[in-house]
């Protein structure tokens, strides 16, 4: 297995910046010129505000999966190596042994 | 926004509409932008992540690109019924304009109204075709999350949003969901828990373990994982359950009630000893404990698969008959050990996962009929699981005695995708079901009975349950009794009804006892070697 954690972040980071992007054009369009079918015309902007906001939250959370994994990875890692140095040290050293 | 009347059919902005189009056509590429994003991901880190997790997380990125991308079709279909009402609209704006612009409409009133009304009516259809085209196009809208499991918020409706949530969740929210999946089908669960990391499988089974272990469409390495994990606690609980019966009058002259308690804990000991500190998967072949009921009395319901069930390409169920249970694991073992044939790529599961009769109750179909519903879920599950995986393996059952009955039910309340089916000193088959009542090609069923054994008859005679080796009932019979074979080699008969012995030694001469003729036929058609099976 092999794990680069600082380019997955960089990723996740990536997809964060695209999803974030959309923010500000996450507004209603309702004015379609004709009051007949003003329900149809807020229901299909309702739809689409709901469908913009699901689609951010989804490349959020694929970003947000990638970053997980990259924290699971350190850890190991940290844990890893912190086990190693405590074995290192003179006096855990003697007593492992 | 503009009213339109009868005697305004034309009204309304041409212009906006279209300017609403265009927004949601601008939104359709955004949507793309994000689908784009999606796809590129799992590629961008192909070269520097590997592993499981990497895999499940990939695929909840293309999963979800391709159901935005869906949704920006939708909307781009939204821009488009909006372009068309401007053109409708406007169109019948023009025709107004030159009607009144008409002398001949000035001169006569009542032209004029009629014209009016034709308008209108053309107005009032396109409103309706707009409407509907509208509704039709949003029809793709999420209006639930895609393993239907409700009260999830509408961020975690996605793939990736599934597995990021879960990941968040607390030991106790995360045992909740675990409820909640509990409720899905097998091919749902299978799907849902294969787009998890590693890390999310392992919290959902802390906080589930029963659950986990128990699921179908779990990967039984999981399940496994899941029940042994519980053993422990279950051995102490009925250790300190046995301890304070002593001072409990209320079981005094429950007898019972304390034998039942005192087979569990010898029941939870052996699976200790077989299972704990990771000494199944240190077996040869792996054992893995692929569900764990508690919830009865005596011992618990179990399964043991002995070879890896997710990766074998042939699988054998095999459920026993009469008084069987996990207290008889050991001996079991030694059978699925004799059906693998020392072979990596099976599996063989032992079905002690039902409650089996004693003596009186053989003789009616009330355990059967009970256990053949656990039966056939778990093959329901196999089959989920091997869906998944595209794995085109072989299935197989195997009944003995009062296993057949349960083996038989099971086999036809539902088309279970079974390959072949071996029905072994069977104590008798519901009257209502023959060879080919099973969902399998009749061909590959096959019976047996030993001369030698005096106890298969009188549970059909008991019972008035039907004997499998009749040639009336519609299945292959194979020998039992002893064969020479062409290569002068000899093979055992069987001496009595028993499966196996109760030591290596005792398996001698039993149906699945090594060198028998019946044990060896049973292989070659867990292998699909029909042509090889004897009379």
């Amino acid at each position: 297995m092999q794990v680069d954690t600082i380019a997955i972040r960089e990723l996740a980071y990536a997809l964060d910046a695209v999803g974030s992007s959309f923010r500000e054009e996450n507004t209603a369009i309702s004015d379609c010129g004709s009051a007949l079918v003003g329900p149809a015309a807020h229901s299909a902007s309702r739809w689409w505000k709901a469908e913009l906001q699901w689609a951010i939250a989804t490349i959020h959370a694929a970003a947000a999966g990638a970053r997980m994994a990259a924290t699971a990875w350190e850890e190991t890692e940290n844990a890893v190596a912190g086990a190693a140095q405590a074995l290192a040290s003179p006096r855990v050293g003697a007593v492992a042994r | 926004m503009t009213q339109w009347t009868e005697t305004h059919p034309g009204a309304g902005d041409a212009e906006s509409i279209r300017h609403a189009a265009m927004r949601y056509r601008a939104g359709a590429d955004q949507l793309r932008h994000l689908v784009h994003a999606l796809n590129r991901a799992p590629d961008q880190l192909a070269s520097v992540w590997t592993g499981n997790d990497r895999a499940a997380w990939s695929s909840n990125c293309k999963a979800d690109a391709g159901s935005i991308a869906r949704s920006a079709s939708s909307v781009d279909e939204v821009a488009s019924v909006w372009l068309a009402y401007a053109e409708g609209v406007e169109s019948i704006a023009t025709r107004e304009r030159r009607l009144r612009a008409d002398p001949a409409s000035a001169a006569d009133e009542n032209y004029t109204r009629l014209r009016l009304n034709e308008l209108a009516n053309e107005r009032l259809s396109l409103d309706r075709l707009t409407t509907s085209r509208l509704s039709a196009a949003m029809r793709v809208v999420r209006t639930q999350p895609p393993f239907d499991v409700a009260g999830l918020p509408r961020s975690a409706w996605s793939m990736s949003g599934f597995a990021a949530y879960a990941a968040e969740l607390s030991l106790k929210d995360a045992a909740l969901l675990m409820a909640k999946l509990s409720a899905l089908p097998p091919d749902r669960v299978a799907e849902l828990w294969s787009r998890l990391s590693h890390t999310t499988r392992r919290q959902l089974t802390t906080s589930a373990p029963e659950i986990v272990g128990n699921l179908e469409g779990i990967p039984y390495a999981d399940r496994d994982v899941a029940n042994v994990s519980r053993l422990r606690a279950l051995h102490a609980e009925t250790l300190s359950a046995i301890d304070s019966s002593r001072l409990d009058p209320r079981l005094l002259g429950r007898a019972d009630l304390l034998s039942a308690l005192l087979e569990r804990f010898a029941a939870l000991t052996l699976l200790l000893d077989q299972f704990g500190d990771g000494k199944g998967l240190r077996a040869d072949p792996p054992q893995f404990l692929i569900n764990l009921d508690s919830n009865v009395q005596g011992p618990p319901l179990a399964s043991i698969s002995v070879g890896d069930l997710d990766t074998a390409a042939n699988a054998t169920w095999f459920v026993p008959g009469m008084n069987s249970s996990v207290l008889e694991a050991r001996d079991y073992v030694r059978l699925a050990k004799n059906l693998n044939d020392r072979d990596d790529d099976k599996a063989v599961v032992l079905f002690l996962n039902y409650k089996s009769p004693g003596p009186v109750e053989v003789l009616n179909n009330t355990r059967a009929i009970a256990g053949a519903d656990r039966l056939g879920a778990m093959l329901d599950g196999y089959n989920a699981s091997r869906e998944l995986a595209h794995a085109s393996t072989r299935l197989n059952v195997v009944g003995h005695s009062y296993g057949t009955v349960v083996v038989a039910i099971a086999l036809s309340a539902a088309d279970r995708r079974v390959d072949s089916v071996s029905l072994v000193a069977s104590a008798g088959i519901p009257s209502d079901i023959n060879a080919s009542s099973l969902h399998v090609d009749s061909t590959h069923v096959f019976a047996t009975q030993a001369i030698a054994d005096g106890i298969a008859p009188l549970g059909q005679f008991g019972s008035g349950r039907h004997d499998p080796t009749a040639p009336s009932w519609g299945a292959r019979v194979f020998g039992s009794d002893g064969e020479v074979l062409p290569d002068g080699s000899e093979l055992d008969a069987v001496d009595g009804h028993n499966a196996i012995g109760g030591t290596e030694q005792d398996d001698k001469y039993k149906y699945f006892g090594r060198d028998t003729e019946s044990l060896v036929n049973i292989i070659h058609v867990i292998d699909g070697e029909y042509r090889e099976v004897t009379r």
